[in-house]
């Protein structure tokens, strides 16, 4: 079913290359190495056996014929939200119910609602006749099912990427700009009500780019006034916050305001990046790692122990990598022609390209940490297989391209 | 290109740049001077190793001091919290394993563990103990171990010295007392411990004892794991040497319940006694005791001062035979010539003899004990030679056994001497002595007139066994032909044969000695105490070749057994009984008397009273019981197990508490030192030691009413005066 002709192995080969990389840091994250001294944990043969199946999974997918491909999505899409409901029932592992576990194996099935989400969203919206607002509505209600579900769970940083490729799709769905800057103008009220300049500067900068959309009075004030009221009622519900909450707050933005707590990871962390200087401290000699310092290492932390390990050089050429990763998906998307299968893959974009940058922003310790692992490297079965049969469904549409309309 | 494509584009491309930017800033500006960290993720974390004080043993072998170690044991909370929820269980599951491994493996009681845990309800660490035992951490360790469970932190907390023959030479012995420098109340961590001498052999032998300190680098990771990093340097402790004694632990035995008996029977204060081996200057046995030394408590008894060095005591007659050493060692006298005794006058004072003996010969001058006859002896010496023979046998100087506390006595210099003085001294008057003096001067008597240089220790080695240093005898000096050491012994035999001391007379073994008598001389000014009087007694055996010199006296004995041949000298024979009566003992070949009259005395410690008066009576034993009437389980015998004893003889059995309940007893800790601390801080101090405090007054602690390092048991109120 591969047409050699239109199969991008450009992109594939991206894909692999990424993966392998996953599999050699996780080796060295596996591994603790203080002289003579060496353990190794079984992490890194569990993620090439992952790596073997995720393969095999994408070219599975690719010879699915797409008739059959498309009818599938929204039932599993309904069997997901089944299963998000089903897991809450489980046992808690850490004081969450994320898992579903048989014979050895751990299902999270947020991974696979996020990839199944994007799909029936870009199918639900890309339908003929549909004014922008039934659009909005539309992928906002079929997003919000499963990000409650998930927020149950609970996992907070998961659903953040939901919104993200939610934005991306609606993008890309070619909805007026403006109703993108309504959809997010709430969030930033939140954020400037804690300086009042910044609130006038903001609402100034809102009516007037409402203006230049040229929409009617009506709606400029209405969304002004409501815009005003969140960032003066922020204060108020803030104050009317216990103490030990609002401290929870602050230091998951500030996390050096709580170095041995929350802040403990991200400081670790940006201590490994940072004190790899340009070389690096050499593969397997990472000593934040080899002296457990840095938490969670082969997981959500693995971009430290490449910077730790492999110094500025080798973050750039990881980074590198990833530029090219998602240049050639911005190309290829392009390409594709079919408007559903553009939002879809656009959404596909946003969820690889969030996740990336959030989770190298919390390694070198910009951004608070959110428990997002970094795609095609962390160690982690349902996140590679997910991630890539994401890609997989881009390889998929490209592969069919110009046969439709 | 698509409109909305660029904003994709643009925006990823933005992101990409700051990414990269903020990791040239982080990674190569390095603003936080992160790069440094590697260095300090490795720096080692020195450890102090504490070294083990080394023990002391008797002459055969036995342990009569010996060191253990305590450790404290914390939990580290988070690392129990941690662990809980990877292994999904509750931490109350959680402390209760932890408690029970800890209970099963040790004293302790694992709810009073749970309760620790509990404390609180912080993630903390919390301290379970300070007083767990090397053995028992062990058993706890390998437990945790092997069951994988988190959160065990252990350091050393103290140590202890246990006298496994309980009061014996207790005051020779002495005392030590913890030091535990650079203690900080804030982190509760101390940086050097030591237990350093305060008296007696302890505080002599203080270098050689303690031992030296090591130190270790050790590397932990941040879930406070040593990982094995390599090329750590480490310089290891080294252990305090031992201490191999002179002193035989049985002789000392001996020689200390014939003195303690001694105390009782003739109400003295103060008693002692030395044995010394002639020939090599080895002290064999040593031993200081008063009345109250039985009642107190041990640790009180050991800082006392050790008698037979320090106590100087006024030696009587038993001077006579060193001022006819002097006179027979110049050839002064002849041993036929006949000296007028009775009534003497010098310089206005009277000289009197306690009976009318008429003309004696100089060996009945000693062995009659004359004063007149010494006095007259002594003029024929002359000041001047009387004083060099008593100088060069030891008097007013130390004896160079250089014990801590060590007095060397009264002994005017020349030039003060009066015109009485030498008559005085002549017969041990004006002139003070120590038990030691006395005995090392004797066995020049003994040995044919050479002074040994006393020692106690035969030889010290390290924790191997090896020898590091041997005592060898060494002889000071000659102080007179072996001619007339001979002749004054063969004095000193008349002694025992037909003097004053006859009733101790042996026919198993020949003994020369002398009986001396002194009244105290009153402190601070010239004169005498009325009725206030020291016995005094020194003898050696076998006569004509000696083994053993032993110098016994009794402080202030009530009246009627203040002469030497009423008290000191009937100690003297029950001692030297008991010494020859022992099975090793070599200085007499049984005679076919004594094999037969003497039984081997069967082992009772530990049995039931009335078990032990079963055996005894089987045996046809005499005997008595000392002790608490409450109590029931034999504690300690005398003599000891396996002696040979004559079945005439008394045999003496103590009883007292359990073993068991003796161990409780000596669990609780000691009485920390609060003096100089906060009335807050004393509290906190006191509360982890369980005592309740009453407090007078504020600011900081002056006074304690429970002195530093007594043993106190749970309870216990002890009242803090303090002051700003």
């Amino acid at each position: 079913m591969i047409n050699k002709k239109k199969f991008d192995f450009v992109l594939a080969g991206y894909l692999i290359a990424l993966i392998a990389l996953g599999c050699i840091i996780t080796y060295s994250a596996s591994t603790t190495t203080i002289g003579e001294y060496t353990s190794t944990q079984n992490y890194w043969w569990k993620q090439i056996i992952f790596a073997v199946i995720s393969l095999l999974a994408v070219y599975l997918l690719l010879k699915i014929p797409m008739p059959i491909f498309e009818l599938l999505i929204v039932p599993a899409y309904i069997l997901n939200i089944l299963a998000l409901i089903l897991v809450l029932f489980t046992p808690a592992v850490n004081g969450a119910h994320r898992w579903f576990s048989f014979l050895g194996i751990n299902y999270q099935p947020s991974e696979s609602a996020k990839l199944l989400t994007i799909l029936v969203v870009a199918r639900a919206i890309s339908r003929d006749n549909m004014t922008e607002i039934k659009q909005i509505f539309t992928a906002l209600g079929l997003t919000i099912i499963p990000v409650l579900l998930i927020l149950i769970e609970p996992d907070f940083g998961s659903t953040l990427v939901f919104f993200f490729s939610l934005l991306a799709m609606l993008i890309a769905a070619e909805l007026p700009l403006y109703y993108i800057l309504l959809m997010i103008s709430p969030v930033i009220s939140i954020i400037t009500s804690f300086w009042w300049i910044a609130i006038v500067i903001w609402i100034l900068v809102l009516v007037y780019l409402l203006l230049r959309a040229r929409l009617s009075w009506v709606t400029i004030s209405i969304a002004s006034i409501l815009n005003v009221f969140l960032a003066l009622i922020t204060p108020v519900f803030w104050n009317s916050l216990k103490d030990y909450q609002q401290q929870r707050i602050l230091s998951f933005f500030n996390p050096m305001a709580d170095p041995l707590g929350s802040g403990y990871q991200i400081i670790q962390a940006k201590i490994a990046v940072g004190s790899g200087s340009i070389f690096g401290k050499g593969w397997l000699g990472g000593t934040q790692k080899n002296m457990h310092f840095l938490p969670e290492h082969h997981t959500d932390f693995i971009f430290s122990v490449i910077g730790e390990e492999f110094g500025f050089v080798g973050s750039l050429v990881l980074l590198g990598l990833y530029f090219l990763f998602f240049s050639r998906l911005i190309k290829d998307i392009g390409e594709i022609r079919v408007r559903e299968r553009r939002i879809a893959s656009a959404g596909i974009f946003a969820y690889l390209l969030f996740q990336t940058f959030i989770n190298i922003g919390m390694n070198i310790g910009l951004i608070p940490a959110t428990g997002i692992p970094l795609p095609f490297i962390s160690y982690g079965g349902s996140n590679l297989l997910f991630n890539s049969l994401a890609i997989g469904v881009i390889l998929k549409y490209l592969n069919e391209r110009g046969l439709m309309k | 290109m698509h409109s909305r494509h660029k904003i994709l584009v643009v925006f990823f491309g933005l992101l990409t740049l700051l990414w990269a930017s903020y990791l040239f800033i982080l990674q190569i500006l390095d603003p936080f001077h992160l790069s440094d960290e590697r260095r300090i993720r490795y720096t080692p974390y020195k450890e102090i190793l504490i070294p083990t004080r080394g023990s002391i043993y008797d002459a055969n072998g036995n342990i009569l001091v010996s060191s253990i170690s305590f450790y404290q044991l914390d939990i580290d909370r988070k690392a129990v919290s941690l662990w809980a929820k990877e292994q999904n269980i509750s931490l109350t599951e959680a402390y209760k394993m932890i408690s029970e491994t800890i209970g099963k493996n040790s004293s302790i009681n694992p709810e009073q563990v749970y309760q620790r845990l509990t404390i609180n309800d912080k993630l903390t660490s919390v301290q379970i103990t300070n007083k767990i035992r090397e053995m028992e951490l062990e058993k706890i360790l390998t437990e945790f171990e092997k069951n994988k469970l988190p959160g065990l932190i252990h350091t050393f907390s103290s140590m202890k010295r246990i006298y496994s023959q309980d009061l014996l030479a207790a005051r020779l012995l002495g005392a030590v007392r913890a030091i535990s420098d650079g203690y900080d109340m804030e982190t509760q961590s101390r940086s050097i411990y030591q237990l350093s001498g305060i008296c007696g052999l302890e505080s002599t032998y203080n270098n050689v004892l303690a031992g030296e300190y090591g130190w270790r680098e050790v590397v932990y990771d941040a879930k406070h794991r040593r990982m094995p990093y390599p090329n750590l340097h480490e310089k290891p402790e080294k252990d305090g040497y031992n201490l191999h004694l002179t002193i035989d632990a049985n002789i000392q035995a001996v020689v200390e319940h014939a003195l303690f008996e001694g105390l009782s029977k003739y109400g003295a204060i103060n008693a002692g006694a030395v044995i010394m081996d002639p020939n090599t200057g080895r002290i064999l046995a040593m031993a200081g005791v008063s009345p109250d030394d039985r009642n107190l408590d041990p640790a009180e008894v050991r800082v006392k001062a050790n008698i037979p060095v320090s106590f100087l005591f006024e030696p009587g007659s038993t001077m006579k035979p060193l001022t006819m050493l002097a006179a027979l060692d110049k050839h002064l006298v002849r041993p036929n010539e006949y000296f007028e005794c009775g009534v003497y006058y010098v310089q206005g004072r009277k000289i009197s003899d306690t009976h009318m003996y008429g003309s004696l010969r100089p060996v009945d001058i000693i062995s009659k004990s004359s004063n007149v006859g010494i006095a007259k002896i002594a003029e024929r010496v002359g000041p001047r030679n009387l004083y060099e023979t008593f100088i060069s046998l030891g008097y007013g100087q130390k004896t160079g056994l250089n014990l801590q506390g060590e007095s060397s006595g009264m002994f005017p210099k020349l030039n003060n001497w009066d015109g009485y003085t030498l008559h005085s001294v002549a017969f041990g008057q004006g002139i003070a002595v120590t038990a030691l003096q006395h005995a090392t001067a004797f066995c020049a008597i003994a040995n044919g007139g050479k002074i040994m240089k006393p020692h106690l220790v035969d030889y010290v080695t390290d924790d191997n066994g090896k020898i590091i240093e041997q005592t060898e005898p060494e002889v000071l000096r000659q102080v007179c032909s072996k001619a007339a050491a001979d002749t004054v012994r063969s004095y000193m035999q008349a002694v025992i044969d037909r003097g004053t001391a006859t009733h101790i007379k042996a026919d198993y073994i020949t003994i020369a000695g002398k009986t001396g008598t002194a009244q105290k001389a009153a402190e601070g000014g010239k004169g005498y105490i009325n009725g206030k009087y020291t016995s005094v007694f020194v003898g050696m055996f076998p006569a004509d070749a000696p083994k053993m010199v032993m110098v016994v006296f009794y402080d202030e004995p009530s009246p009627g057994y203040h002469f030497g041949s009423m008290s000191a000298a009937p100690t003297f024979k029950k001692i030297l009984d008991d010494i020859l009566f022992m099975p090793n003992c070599n200085i007499v070949a049984f005679d076919q008397r004594l094999l037969q009259s003497s039984k081997r005395m069967p082992d009772l410690r530990g049995k039931h009273i009335k078990q032990a008066e079963a055996i005894l009576n089987q045996y046809g034993f005499s005997y008595k019981i000392e002790g608490a009437d409450s109590s029931s389980v034999v504690i300690d015998q005398f003599p000891k197990p396996n002696v040979s004893v004559d079945p005439a003889h008394s045999i003496t059995l103590k009883i007292g508490r359990g073993k068991k309940e003796t161990e409780t007893e000596l669990l609780p800790g000691l009485m920390p030192d609060l003096c100089g601390l906060t009335i807050r801080k004393a509290m906190q101090v006191a509360a982890r030691e369980n005592i309740a405090l009453k407090i007078m007054g504020s600011g900081i602690v002056r006074r304690q009413s429970i002195q530093p390092g007594s043993r106190i048991t749970s309870n216990t109120t002890c009242v803090i005066e303090a002051s700003i």
